[in-house]
């Protein structure tokens, strides 16, 4: 079903030169036409620009396809990094999967 | 008291983690707190990232760090012969926009100058040298 909720988790450094196998799990979940996603970051420990570029990409095209992103779980310093740039407005984030996806449902 | 470290490496996207480490374990030494840690250590990945994506592109070269700790300030200066590019003519990203009008770029140059407190660029003799440098957080808060 596409209307499904698809949990994404990820884990470690999330850089440049990272990033890139996060874009490639989140555009093949998109591409098999999962259009609601909830990206699990409580095992990310870092992210740079290079990861926020990804998520920014990621939440246009679910925009696009009128489906629903939720991040949830992020640790301290990643948190700094989305309230640096302004990444905290523009996401829906949560504590935990289970609240993202009620958030989603509601 | 002044304590210097340095650094050279391949400038190589698979060699960040490399530099993440080797600065974190030279900050950590000294005492350096955890969030001064990770902010200059952000400033450091951000730029060195640019070097190597944009400023060697397609070319190899190297990236040579100079890691500076005082008992209430960090610098770092980063070397590279890459393109000439000077992050401080960098137009600041609009943090304000809404989705459709966020732009995906310029997030790791504002990211750079939240985290520092001063930012110097040259370019001398074919190479860019951009210091950074960062006030230390009070003891025990770092």
């Amino acid at each position: 079903m596409q209307d499904e909720i698809t949990t994404l988790a990820f884990s470690g450094r999330i850089d440049a030169s990272s990033s890139t196998g996060m874009e490639e799990d989140l555009v093949r979940v998109m591409d098999e036409g999962h259009r609601h996603i909830i990206v699990d970051l409580s095992g990310v420990e870092y992210m740079s620009s290079a990861g926020l570029r990804v998520l920014l990409a990621t939440l246009k095209r679910i925009k696009a396809m009128k489906g629903e992103l939720r991040l949830c779980g992020l640790q301290p310093f990643v948190r700094e990094v989305f309230d640096m740039t302004g990444f905290s407005k523009l996401f829906t984030i949560t504590e935990t999967v289970s609240e993202a996806e009620n958030s989603i449902r509601a | 008291m002044k304590t210097c470290f340095h650094f050279s490496t391949k400038a190589d996207i698979e060699n960040l983690p490399q530099i993440a480490g080797w600065l974190e374990e030279t900050l950590a030494g000294a005492g350096v707190g955890e969030k001064d840690q990770f902010e200059i250590g952000l400033a450091v990945d951000e730029a060195c990232s640019n070097i190597i994506l944009y400023g060697y592109a397609d070319r190899s070269g190297t990236i040579d760090i100079e890691s500076c700790i005082r008992d209430d300030e960090l610098t770092v200066t980063i070397e590279d012969a890459g393109k000439p590019f000077n992050p401080l003519e960098v137009t600041p990203p609009v943090l304000d926009a809404d989705i459709d009008h966020r732009k995906i770029g310029g997030l790791g140059v504002h990211l750079i100058r939240s985290v520092t407190d001063d930012l110097f660029y040259e370019y001398r003799d074919g190479k860019n040298i951009l210091t950074l440098v960062k006030v230390r957080g009070a003891v025990g808060c770092g």
